[in-house]
């Protein structure tokens, strides 16, 4: 936390910082450009995401498609499955269109809660996928055995799709599904790299540098345990484990 | 912080009679004023005092977790960590064979003698680890009885489970005695194994009480069984919030259930959105109006039959099963199993297009499908069973097996842990506001 909230303090001040480019979150602007082309709907799905993390970051992507949705006047559609996400999900797509300059396009209507069930959610996106035949599916949240369902009936539709979910055992099916996908802590990385908020930026640098620490540690226990298994000599063996239960081991 | 010492934990006891009914009066009162309050005031003063409540919430779980124990509190909790280690390896031990749903066990078929012996061996263990709990609690309640009553009321119950837990190890037996036609041919079956079942005959009632549990598939001894320990799982986890206390403990379920509180609120208005879309669709006869009916037709008729279920003391007694068996089990279940059988069918398609190779990756990929789904099925692991000694990794099942175990399961673990510290990231910055999203498009 610490280093995190440095680099933060760094990229406040001024520092340039670098972050590689992630297709997923770059196809973004893209996938509403077709939609705004298309002249069809876009769908923004959180799937089963409670009030959480992963619910606000889902909720700053869409943020950021609203906007750039806004700008061409593209419909988007937010079905939700949770009903505390349903009333956040509603201001945060009017706040959206309203920073666009375009409240008028916002229609209440196009957010709405379905239902809280797994399979009946699916069902309902299922029908809306379908019915809109819309153009773009963005897939951003807790998603599980419904993942496939989804991205199959967009792929269907011949949606553009991009998804991303912190969820490790959807990421197969979404990468086989879908024409973008976000793997694994780049979906936290979204609101930085979307926004370019130095903040942000700064945040990101900082949990990569954490990351780094924390393998190296890693790294040095698996040595450690390593040797404590072949070593014979007691005062390394007590030096051994004293080292790996200062860090949990 | 000073404010909320001063507040006394019985305020947060639940109530009842004219003090619960004053109660709910008075929160509703309250309620209704904050809304209005925090609707009349402008946006940019709203965002501050979101980032403000943010901030604070935060402030309370950190101070709460930073804040040392008393000493009596970390021994307490040391028993309770081994209390809930032993739970899970009393769970551990019974479940693979609580769980087994292949009901009786013939010793003469499938190592039958030998799964007889493994379920005595796991009842005792189960036994034995459950006894270390029930000791660990105890020692608890004798560190914390004078100033943490509740805990001690918790580990009563707890122990009251788990002598319900000991009670149904012994019905076991019973079960023995009730089924005596059944177990008496399996007794003689036993005794025709010799002397590889010498040992388990020595000690025939353990045995036959162990082979009652494990030969007993019904559904309601499972879900007793899980029950159980679930239960004791429960009271092990209402006792950790008892025990880890300072003086911001006590006040943290409260804190939690405005969550529940603002759940509550928000599936009305949830329910309120679907109404409204699906009472334009009808009112404008817009194509597939039908759907609508439906849903409104769907609607009432489960939320009546919940509530007679629920409050209709005096109903015929075929009519509540019906609720459940038509409305629930017939209709809700089968659909959603209909939703969940069409994935089978969807992974045959996506897998379709994932596996043409169109690239080196793609192609490592398919052959890494291929493996693994020849080693899985019966006529892969033939295929290549001849294999023995030097040659045995070369089996199919064993390289589908490494595939899993070492390069998916190191991807796994890598995933989830940038995962893991992007969330601690992203914690951080909703904490401090610097997250931009929905209340906080600029930075504040």
């Amino acid at each position: 936390m610490a280093i995190i909230l440095y680099k933060i303090l760094s990229a406040r001040a001024g520092k340039q910082l670098f972050i590689r480019r992630i297709p997923g979150l770059s196809a973004i602007d893209e996938a509403v450009g077709r939609g705004t082309e298309l002249g069809r709907p876009m769908l923004f799905s959180m799937g089963l995401s409670g009030l959480g993390i992963v619910a606000i970051q889902a909720l700053s992507i869409l943020g950021h498609i609203i906007k750039v949705a806004a700008r061409y006047r593209t419909r988007i559609l937010i079905p939700v499955a949770d009903p505390v996400l349903y009333t956040i999900a509603e201001e945060a797509a009017r706040d959206a269109y309203e920073s666009e300059g375009a409240p008028e396009a916002f229609n209440r209507d196009d957010v709405m809660f379905l239902t809280g069930d797994q399979f009946a959610y699916a069902s309902g996106v299922v029908g809306i996928l379908n019915r809109e035949k819309v153009s773009s599916v963005f897939y951003f949240g807790d998603f599980y055995a419904e993942s496939l369902i989804l991205a199959e009936n967009g792929q269907q539709v011949g949606a553009i799709q991009v998804a991303g979910t912190p969820q490790i055992m959807q990421i197969p099916f979404f990468i086989a599904a879908c024409d973008y996908t976000i793997i694994g802590d780049e979906y936290y990385a979204a609101s930085a790299y979307l926004s370019r908020e130095p903040t942000l930026l700064g945040s990101l640098v900082g949990q990569d540098f954490g990351k780094a620490i924390i393998l190296g540690i890693i790294i040095i226990g698996v040595i450690s345990a390593g040797v404590l298994s072949i070593t014979t000599n007691s005062a390394i063996d007590a030096m051994l484990i004293r080292f790996i239960n200062a860090f949990g081991g | 912080m000073i404010g909320i010492t001063m507040i006394p934990a019985e305020v947060f006891v639940p109530k009842s009679g004219t003090m619960l009914w004053l109660l709910v009066a008075a929160m509703t009162a309250v309620s209704i004023l904050f809304l209005v309050i925090l609707t009349q005031v402008p946006s940019r003063y709203r965002k501050p005092m979101v980032m403000a409540a943010t901030f604070i919430c935060g402030w309370f779980y950190l101070v709460e977790f930073a804040i040392p124990s008393p000493r009596d509190a970390v021994t307490a909790n040391s028993y309770l960590r081994k209390a809930e280690f032993n739970l899970r390896l009393a769970e551990h031990s019974i479940t693979p064979h609580y769980g087994d749903p292949r009901g009786r066990v013939d010793p003469k078929i499938n190592g039958g003698a030998e799964r007889i012996k493994k379920a005595r061996e796991s009842v005792d263990k189960a036994h034995l680890y459950l006894s270390k709990a029930a000791e660990e609690i105890a020692r608890i309640r004798v560190l914390r009885e004078k100033d943490y009553i509740r805990a001690c009321d918790e580990a009563e119950r707890f122990k009251n489970r788990y002598g319900l837990t000991e009670k149904m190890i012994e019905r076991s037996a019973d079960d023995h005695k009730i089924i005596d036609l059944r177990t008496k041919a399996l007794k003689k079956r036993v005794s025709d194994l010799g002397e590889a079942l010498s040992k388990i005959k020595e000690n025939d009632e353990a045995v036959m009480s162990a082979a009652a549990g494990l030969s007993d598939s019904s559904a309601s001894k499972q879900r007793e069984a899980r029950d159980v320990l679930s239960a004791a799982a429960d009271g092990v986890a209402l006792i950790r919030t008892s025990i880890s206390d300072n003086f911001l403990t006590k006040y943290q379920p409260p804190a939690s259930n405005i969550l529940s509180v603002i759940y509550g609120f928000s599936i009305g208005l949830g329910i309120l959105s679907l109404m409204t879309i699906h009472g334009k669709n009808i009112a404008k006869a817009r194509p597939g109006y039908y759907n609508s009916i439906a849903f409104y037709a769907a609607l009432i008729i489960m939320a009546v039959a919940a509530f007679l279920n629920e409050y209709w003391k005096s109903a015929p007694s075929f009519v509540k099963p019906m609720f459940q068996e038509v409305l629930f089990n017939g209709a809700l279940t089968s659909l959603q199993a209909t939703m969940f059988s069409l994935v089978a069918f969807y992974i045959v398609s996506a897998a379709y297009r994932a596996f043409r190779i169109k690239s080196a990756e793609s192609a490592l990929m398919m052959a890494a499908a291929f493996i693994v789904m020849l080693g899985i099925v019966p006529v892969g692991v033939a295929m290549t069973s001849g294999l023995h000694g030097n040659l045995s990794w070369l089996r199919l099942d064993n390289i589908q097996n490494w595939i899993m175990t070492v390069p998916n399961m190191a991807a796994q673990r890598g995933m989830a842990f940038g995962i893991g510290v992007g969330g601690l990231a992203m914690a951080l910055r909703i904490w401090l506001s610097l997250e931009r999203g929905s209340y906080f498009d600029k930075q504040m």
